[in-house]
C-alpha cells in the first residue's frame, strides 16, 4: 500500500508540491495529470527521494520513505523511470540491465542470467542488441531498456513520467504493455502521462494536479470523471 | 555474461600474461647475465606500477583525478621502512603498511570524496603536500634527508625465502605482489562493483536510481586505491634500503598520472606498462641528458595527442576485436534495424 499524505515540496523558494495526498493498494495504475509546470514530475521526483520533502509523509508497505536518500528508496523497493530515460549511454543494453539487478538482494551470477535472458525473451530487440552501446540505440529501445532495468530489479512502487513522449505510436502501444505487465505482477504504478487517452487505457484511477494540488481526481472507467478530467487539462 | 567490460578484461589479461612473461625472460637473463641494474630498475618501475595501478583505478573507472596518490605510497614506505627497523620481517612491514595506509585513505577519503572534478584533485594534492611538508619537518622520520639504513630482509615463504638483496629474487617476489594487485583489482572490476564504478563515471547522478549509494562507491574506490599505493610504497625501502620525504611530493604522483595516461586511462594493464615504459625513458634520456624532463615532458604531448588513449588503449580494442570474433564472445553486434510493424507485433519494437 502506497500513503502520501500532506506533501509538500520546494524548489528553492518556489513552493511547487503543496500538500498532495495519495493513497494506491498493490497493482494499481494512478495516472497524475495536469498541464505543463504544475509539479507533476516533481511530485515523482519528491516520492523517489530526489526532492527532499519540505512537509508530509510517503509510506509503502508501511515503510517511511520521506527523509531517505535515493539509493534507499530504491532500495525499498521503489523504481524510477525518469522522463529522459536515464539510461548510461556509455555502457552496453546487458551493462545497464546488470546495473538494474544490483538492487536486488542475495542474486547469484545464475539467477542475474536468467533474469536477464528473461527480459530478452520478452524484448527481442534489447537481446538482439545486448552488446551494443545505450547510445545507439533508438529512442524507443531507450525507453523499453529503461523499463527493463526498472523491471529486473522487481519494485513494488513504479514511477513512470512521460514514457510515450517523443515516441512513434507503435510503440507507446508497446510501452504501455510494459506497465500492464507491472501492473499484472502486483506492481503500483504512478503513470505522469501528456498522452491522456493512452493513459486512461492502463489506469484505474487518476488524479489532475494544478498549481502543486490535486483539484480532481476520478475513476478511469467512469465517463463523467473522464469528461471532467478533459475539460480541466481543456484537451 | 560475456559483455563488453568482460572482453575488455580478457584483452588486458592476455596483455598482462605477455607482460609477466617478458618480465620472467628479464629475471632469466638478469640471471644468467648477473646484471643488478637492469633488474634494480625493473623492480623500481614495478612498485612505481603498483602507484599508477591506483591511480588508474580512481582516474579511468571512477572517473576522479587524484593528484596525490603519493601520499598512501609515502605512507606505505615511511611505515615499512619504521617497521623494518624494528622487526626485520617483510609480512609485518606489508601489514603495518596495509593498516596504516587503509586507516589514511578512509580520514583521506572522507575529506576529498566531499568534492567532485577539479576541487577533488586540489584536495588530493593539498592532502599529499601537507604531510610531505610534516614529514620533511619531523626529526624523528629523518626530516629532509630521510631514514636511512633499512636491512636488508629475508623474505620468508614456509619453508623457502628470498633475500630482499638478491636483484632476480627481488624482482620476482615484487612482480608477483604487482601482478596480485592487478588480479585482484581486476577481478573487483569485473563484479557489479566495477559496474558501479563504470557507471559513476559515465554519469554519477543517475547512480542512485540503482539503489546504490555514490558516496559509498567512491569511497571504496578510493580505500581500494590508497591500499594499493600503500602495499606498493612498502616494497620501495627494501628495493632501496632507505626512504625520503621526496616519495610523497607531486613529481611522485604526477609521474604516476603520467605512467596512467602513456599507458592508457581505464585499461588498469596501461597503467603498468605506462609506468615501465617511463622508468625506462628516465634511465635512458637521463643517461643521454641531464635535462631528460623536457624531452620526457615533449613525448607525453606526442603521446596525448596522436595516442589519446594511451599504448594500451590503442592495442586493446585490436585483441577484443579478435576475441569477439570467437564463437563464445556470442551474437555480433546487430545493426540499427528499422521500426517494421511486424518487428512490433513479434515484441521486438525499436
Amino acid at each position: 500500500m502506497l500513503q502520501i499524505s500532506a506533501l509538500h515540496s520546494h524548489y528553492g523558494l518556489s513552493h511547487v508540491i503543496q500538500g498532495i495526498d495519495i493513497e494506491a493498494a498493490p497493482g494499481e495504475v494512478i495516472g497524475i495529470f495536469g498541464r505543463n509546470g504544475v509539479g507533476k514530475t516533481t511530485l515523482l521526483k519528491t516520492i523517489a527521494g530526489w526532492v527532499k520533502p519540505s512537509q508530509g509523509a510517503i509510506r509503502l508497505g508501511g515503510e517511511a520513505l520521506d527523509g531517505l536518500t535515493p539509493d534507499r528508496i530504491c532500495h525499498a523497493g521503489v523504481g524510477f523511470v525518469p522522463e529522459d530515460r536515464r539510461i548510461f549511454p556509455g555502457l552496453t543494453v546487458e551493462e545497464n540491465l546488470s546495473l538494474g539487478l544490483l538492487q536486488v538482494k542475495g542474486r547469484s551470477s545464475r539467477d542475474e542470467k536468467r533474469v536477464v535472458e528473461g527480459i530478452y525473451d520478452r524484448f527481442h530487440r534489447l537481446g538482439e542488441r545486448r552488446h551494443q552501446l545505450g547510445t545507439t540505440l533508438s529512442g524507443g529501445e531507450q525507453q523499453m531498456l529503461a523499463m527493463a532495468r526498472v523491471m529486473v530489479g522487481k519494485p513494488r512502487l513504479v514511477l513512470i513520467d512521460e514514457p510515450s513522449e517523443g515516441l512513434a505510436p507503435m510503440i507507446v502501444a508497446e510501452i504501455f504493455a510494459i506497465v500492464r505487465e507491472l501492473r499484472e505482477q502486483g506492481a503500483i504504478i504512478l503513470l505522469v502521462e501528456q498522452n491522456i487517452h493512452e493513459a486512461l487505457s492502463v489506469a484505474d484511477r487518476f488524479h489532475v494536479v494544478e498549481r502543486g494540488q490535486i483539484v480532481f481526481s476520478g475513476e478511469a472507467e467512469n465517463a463523467g470523471d473522464r469528461e471532467r478530467l478533459l475539460k480541466l487539462i481543456a484537451v | 555474461m560475456h559483455d563488453r567490460l568482460t572482453q575488455s578484461m580478457r584483452a588486458s589479461h592476455l596483455l598482462a600474461l605477455l607482460f609477466v612473461l617478458a618480465s620472467l625472460g628479464l629475471a632469466a637473463i638478469g640471471a644468467v647475465t648477473g646484471d643488478t641494474f637492469y633488474l634494480r630498475l625493473g623492480t623500481e618501475a614495478l612498485i612505481f606500477a603498483g602507484l599508477a595501478l591506483s591511480v588508474d583505478l580512481l582516474l579511468g573507472y571512477s572517473g576522479a583525478l587524484s593528484l596525490g596518490q603519493a601520499l598512501y605510497f609515502g605512507i606505505g614506505a615511511y611505515v615499512s621502512a619504521l617497521t623494518l627497523m624494528k622487526v626485520p620481517s617483510f609480512w609485518l612491514a606489508m601489514a603495518a603498511a596495509f593498516a596504516a595506509s587503509l586507516l589514511a585513505a578512509i580520514i583521506g577519503g572522507l575529506i576529498a570524496n566531499r568534492v567532485r572534478g577539479v576541487y577533488f584533485a586540489l584536495i588530493t594534492f593539498g592532502l599529499a603536500q601537507v604531510f610531505a611538508k610534516v614529514v620533511y619537518n619531523t626529526r624523528e622520520l629523518g626530516a629532509s634527508d630521510g631514514m636511512i639504513g633499512i636491512p636488508v630482509i629475508e623474505i620468508g615463504f614456509g619453508p623457502f625465502s628470498v633475500s630482499a638483496g638478491s636483484p632476480v629474487g627481488f624482482f620476482l617476489v615484487v612482480l608477483s605482489i604487482i601482478m596480485g594487485l592487478y588480479a585482484l583489482t581486476a577481478y573487483l572490476l569485473d563484479t557489479p562493483f566495477g559496474r558501479v564504478l563504470t557507471a559513476l563515471k559515465a554519469n554519477e547522478k543517475r547512480v542512485p536510481f540503482l539503489g546504490y549509494s555514490v558516496w559509498r562507491a567512491r569511497m571504496a574506490a578510493y580505500v581500494l586505491a590508497g591500499l594499493i599505493a600503500g602495499l606498493s610504497g612498502a616494497l620501495y625501502p627494501m628495493l632501496r634500503g632507505f626512504v625520503s620525504p621526496e616519495l610523497m611530493f607531486f613529481a611522485t604522483s604526477g609521474n604516476a598520472v603520467i605512467s596512467v595516461i602513456l599507458g592508457g586511462v581505464g585499461t588498469l594493464i596501461g597503467a603498468i606498462y605506462g609506468s615501465v615504459l617511463l622508468v625506462i625513458l628516465k634511465s635512458i634520456i637521463g643517461s643521454w641528458t641531464e635535462h631528460h624532463l623536457i624531452v620526457i615532458g615533449a613525448l607525453f604531448m606526442v603521446c596525448v595527442m596522436f595516442l589519446p588513449k594511451g599504448l594500451i588503449g590503442f592495442v586493446r580494442p585490436r585483441i577484443e576485436a579478435l576475441l569477439m570474433r570467437r564463437p563464445q564472445a556470442g551474437p555480433a553486434l546487430a545493426e540499427p534495424a528499422r521500426l517494421t510493424p511486424a518487428a512490433l507485433k513479434s515484441g521486438s519494437a525499436s
